[in-house]
């Protein structure tokens, strides 16, 4: 198994389509930190212009904490497709290749080649998320210092003491990994239907964008009920690292988490809905007839 | 059964071992795909050192076959033995021993030829060094070209890889599914070359399936043709293209009374099949005359009685009925 998730590995570095990930996620988080390089104060003017009047902000609001959030909240949504650039063409872009057959010919067992095959598109999803860390996280906490943290949510606002802020990105960025995962495991099966590679990568950020907008839609009591089921409404679940508890004098618990089970339970379905996915395209790969 | 002839006290056998001479048997194999029958209870097997022809027309059921032979597609019924054992329960096991190209020599474009061929020892299980790949790769005269990137290469070229890759880990049994499509003239000899030299060199056994007669004829120890997803003849290339066994094509009045009357006759031995409009005979070229005057004596009424010398004309015959465009001679 080991010399299989090796070789697949090898085969991912070694295509050029694999290093467009890591160079789209570098470029827009470039543009991002140059933006706010140069024009940093105006959107930070912007963003407290509610509540400049009730509030008043000592210290730096503008640091690597603050732009890494920003720069997650924009990113996180666009990851999935560059996960789905892979993760969807590991088998159909083999398929249209036609080194599928000659892979399978070899003393491998459709499952264990399967296996291999999803935990080198896993290890992929893991390390885009770790480069996305060093440039999101450790490269703007060196551009732009750090401070704390300080969020505007719908009804309230957070304040993190920057000693307390970054074991939370480590919980965030292993969860998105999480999250990414799951959006490799729905490409990984979809990937096993087809024989060339865009039809996966379309049908993957599709069946994304459709169940995102059913995720949100929460005014229609038919969507609230299969709302809690849908994989795309855990997969922001990383934001909970974010929310604070409060004790009853309304003072921060340094080191908590407002709802811990929440993201327990985002995990469990995301974990779930990889499971079914995997489960589901070995189930339907043993049983395949190779005609490419 | 040949089971019995393994060398080995281990719980898993060990085809490398197998000393049995019938290497494939293939038992009333069959594979349908929808409405579609692709093939239909095929029966064949294939000697330890035999150079296999597989013969037939596009679309006759080849591939397919090759396919289930090579794991690639569930059979839906039938049975297939390779080394004394059962493809669907020791597949792993057999795979080993077994290389293989299907079709087009498909390999990571974006990879030289020697990673190619690295990755594929690998992934077989051979433990080969670096001397050992550079030497396969000479044998298919791609050492120059070893570290070139295979997206550079002729069909030729990533032809001949295949088949290095496909011999990587010293197989008994090698599979060419069509290996000379889509070459030149260079290509295709050089591919010929190759499957004899595997043959008579290194004692392996091949199965090389062609719709080019002459590529097989030219290869081949023993040949099987395969129309419409069933087998039509089969026997020792010395036999198939033997002039002496010429085939007769025979054309009545009436078939079907010819046909029950030489089953009855002395000539029964000698049928071997009903297609279109034609009684197919197989006979030595001196019987002609006699076959002649007894089918007078049968009552048969003769419209045309036709040697054919070539297997060529044989092959066109027996797989009739595929033809798409009329036949013209200069």
């Amino acid at each position: 198994m080991w010399t299989l998730i090796q070789i697949e590995l090898f085969k991912i570095f070694r295509r050029p389509r694999t290093y467009i990930a890591f160079a789209a996620v570098a470029a827009l988080i470039g543009v991002i930190q140059f933006g706010l390089k140069l024009d940093g104060d105006a959107y930070i003017a912007f963003m407290m212009r509610d509540i400049n009047s009730s509030i008043s902000v000592e210290g730096k609001i503008l640091n690597g904490y603050q732009v890494c959030y920003i720069v997650l909240q924009a990113l996180l949504v666009h990851v999935p497709l560059l996960i789905s650039l892979v993760a969807a063409d590991m088998v159909s872009g083999e398929a249209n290749m036609g080194t599928l057959r000659l892979m399978l010919t070899r003393p491998v067992g459709r499952t264990k080649f399967l296996l291999a095959k999803f935990i080198a598109a896993t290890v992929y999803t893991v390390l885009l998320l770790v480069w996305l860390a060093i440039l999101a996280l450790f490269l703007n906490m060196l551009i732009f210092g750090v401070d704390d943290l300080f969020l505007l949510k719908s009804q309230y606002v957070v304040l993190l003491r920057k000693d307390d802020i970054f074991w939370r990105y480590i919980g965030a960025f292993g969860f998105a990994a999480l999250a990414m995962t799951t959006v490799a495991a729905l490409g990984f099966l979809l990937s096993l239907f087809a024989e060339n590679s865009i039809g996966p990568i379309i049908a993957t950020m599709s069946v994304i964008v459709f169940l995102t907008i059913l995720s949100t839609l929460s005014s229609i009591p038919l969507f609230n009920t299969i709302k809690p089921y849908l994989f795309t409404t855990h997969m922001i679940s990383w934001k909970e690292f974010f929310d604070i508890k409060v004790n009853d004098a309304n003072e921060a618990i340094i080191g908590s988490i407002q709802n811990p089970g929440r993201i327990i339970r985002s995990s469990l379905i995301l974990l779930a809905h990889i499971a079914g996915f995997l489960g589901i395209g070995i189930w339907v790969f043993r049983k395949k007839d190779i005609l490419s | 059964m040949c089971n019995d002839v393994f060398q080995t006290r281990s719980r898993q056998p060990d085809p490398r071992s197998y000393l049995c001479s019938v290497i494939v048997k293939v038992s009333h194999l069959s594979k349908q795909f929808n409405e579609f029958r692709a093939v239909r209870d095929l029966s064949f097997s294939v000697e330890e050192g035999d150079v296999y022809g597989f013969l037939g027309q596009n679309g006759a059921g080849k591939s397919t076959t090759i396919r289930m032979l090579t794991t690639l597609i569930t059979p839906t019924d039938g049975e297939i033995e390779i080394f004394g054992l059962s493809l669907a329960s020791h597949r792993n096991e057999i795979l080993r021993q077994v290389g293989s190209v299907i079709e087009k020599p498909d390999v990571y474009k974006y990879l030289s030829a020697y990673e190619n061929l690295a990755l594929f020892a690998r992934l077989s299980g051979s433990g080969r060094t670096r001397a050992l790949l550079m030497e396969q790769l000479e044998m298919v005269g791609l050492a120059e070209r070893a570290n070139d990137k295979v997206k550079t290469f002729s069909q030729g070229m990533k032809q001949r890889l295949g088949i290095a890759i496909a011999l990587v880990h010293d197989p008994r049994l090698i599979i060419l599914d069509e290996p000379t499509n889509g070459l030149d003239p260079q290509g295709i000899a050089d591919v010929r070359n190759l499957i004899l030299h595997l043959s008579r060199e290194r004692k392996k056994t091949v199965i090389v399936s062609s719709h080019l007669l002459g590529e097989i004829e030219q290869v081949a120890t023993r040949v099987l043709i395969i129309d419409k997803g069933s087998k039509v003849t089969e026997g020792t290339a010395s036999a198939l293209f033997d002039p002496a066994q010429t085939i007769v094509a025979l054309q009545t009045f009436d078939n079907d009374y010819a046909w029950r009357q030489l089953q009855l006759s002395v000539w029964s031995g000698h049928l071997q099949q009903q297609r279109g409009d034609a009684i197919l005979l197989k006979m030595d070229r001196n019987a002609i005359a006699q076959f002649n005057r007894d089918l007078v004596d049968l009552d048969i009424q003769l419209l045309s009685l036709q040697p054919r010398h070539s297997l060529e004309d044989y092959f066109l015959q027996v797989t009739s009925g595929n033809q798409h465009v009329d036949t013209y001679t200069n």
